[in-house]
């Protein structure tokens, strides 16, 4: 898809959005993606996730590479 | 050669030296109930020789479908102590010591410190984050694991000299994640998981080159995807982690990195009038304007907050974390006194 980025969603986001990927308009930066993300998925305002890009956890911002591998991880609690 | 573990030390890479440091080693499993059960019957099974059980918890009815060690006869008894009676066979030259209470805050260290490899096999972030602050203090490697209906992780946290731990996935306890009483838990999706987190204790002891080091599992049984993640350092260490804070402290080195990156808003939160003046860039908030110039801050970047001493910018970033939902923010301890003083 021309200018959109997949975005997997584990646990019980893939729950919320219906769906185990959604694809949301590209951002270059990792927050400008994530805003973008709420803009378009205001159910997952406020839920507890991390973010994985390339199979790594993420918490700073970083440039955005259209092909990267973008992952919600909630925490599972479960034993 | 040892007949009851011949299967397993004519695998490649294991062989008698590996078995040995099985049965030299002292493994603690906190929680025996659907991870702890299948975790446990195969540690006993593979020849640890020390092994100690901490759950409380008493079982009932509920439990049964997936806390595989337990029979209807034992509805009403301890766990912990309930597994030791059904492990003891197994293997009867593995000692196991059952703790019959709820791992707290009192008792975490004492019992954390005498075994060599930490499995969490609980359900309860408190829990979770108890055992994971203490390995880290200890420097005992951690096992996690937990599951979500048909999901699970797990990870393993070597705490060598990185000391990766669950707080650089989650640096304080989640609130929202569900427990098996609301989400539902199938035993057999507990068996893997648990067995997985045997596996990755016997690679960690037997010093495999392949675990999840420093990596966390994600593995969903409905399609089989797995996707492993690496977990890196966040930033500085969280301060306090027993209170739960997560405002980052930058040292002198940090804060000059963060001085040069286009991806950071540095804010020195000091009166116009105060001493020394910096030799950045930067916007100047004082704490007491911060309410009414929040909107001269940019939520897409990293927040940086700098003071005299380092009390005010600190305030700042709890405010903005508190207040207005800031979530990447740190600021220079020691102030900026310290960073003309390093420089």
């Amino acid at each position: 898809m021309d200018n959109k980025i997949k975005i997997k969603l584990f646990g019980n986001l893939s729950e919320l959005a219906n769906t185990q990927e959604i694809w949301i308009d590209f951002k270059t930066t990792f927050f400008e993606l994530r805003d973008e993300l709420f803009l378009q998925f205001p159910l997952l305002v406020n839920k507890e996730f991390v973010f994985a890009i390339n199979q790594k956890i993420t918490h700073e911002n970083v440039i955005i590479n259209q092909n990267a591998e973008i992952a919600l991880l909630p925490p599972f609690s479960g034993g | 050669m040892n007949l009851r573990f011949h299967r397993q030390t004519i695998l490649p890479n294991y062989g008698e030296a590996a078995q040995q440091k099985l049965l030299n080693s002292k493994v603690l499993v906190i929680g025996a109930g659907g991870l702890g059960c299948p975790c446990l019957q195969y540690l006993v099974s593979s020849g640890i020789g020390l092994i100690g059980i901490v759950d409380g918890d008493i079982i009932d009815m509920s439990n049964l479908q997936r806390q595989i060690l337990f029979t209807t006869n034992d509805i009403g008894k301890n766990k912990a102590v309930t597994a030791k009676e059904k492990l003891k066979d197994i293997h009867p030259s593995t000692e196991i010591n059952s703790f019959s209470f709820f791992l707290d805050g009192k008792n975490a260290k004492e019992i954390i410190s005498k075994y060599d490899v930490v499995i969490d096999c609980t359900d309860d972030f408190n829990t979770r984050y108890l055992i994971n602050d203490v390995c880290v203090e200890l420097s005992k490697p951690l096992i996690f694991g937990a599951n979500y209906q048909f999901e699970g992780q797990v990870a393993v946290f070597k705490m060598d000299d990185t000391k990766i731990n669950l707080r650089d996935i989650f640096p304080t306890p989640p609130k929202q994640a569900m427990r098996c009483e609301e989400a539902g838990a199938m035993g057999a999706v507990l068996g893997i998981l648990g067995s997985v987190q045997a596996l990755e204790t016997i690679k960690l002891i037997t010093q495999q080159q392949d675990f999840l080091y420093n990596e966390i599992l994600y593995l969903n049984v409905i399609k089989y995807e797995t996707v492993k993640i690496k977990i890196s350092k966040k930033l500085s260490d969280v301060r306090s982690p027993m209170l739960g804070n997560t405002i980052i402290d930058l040292n002198v080195e940090e804060f000059i990195e963060k001085i040069n990156n286009p991806l950071v808003q540095l804010i020195d939160v000091r009166n116009e009038t105060e001493l020394p003046k910096v030799d950045f860039k930067c916007t100047q908030i004082p704490l007491t304007t911060l309410k009414e110039n929040i909107h001269l801050l940019n939520k897409e970047k990293e927040i940086v907050l700098f003071c005299h001493a380092g009390i005010r910018s600190l305030e700042a970033a709890e405010r903005l974390q508190d207040e207005f939902d800031f979530q990447q923010v740190s600021h220079l301890k020691g102030g900026i006194v310290k960073y003309f003083s390093m420089k």
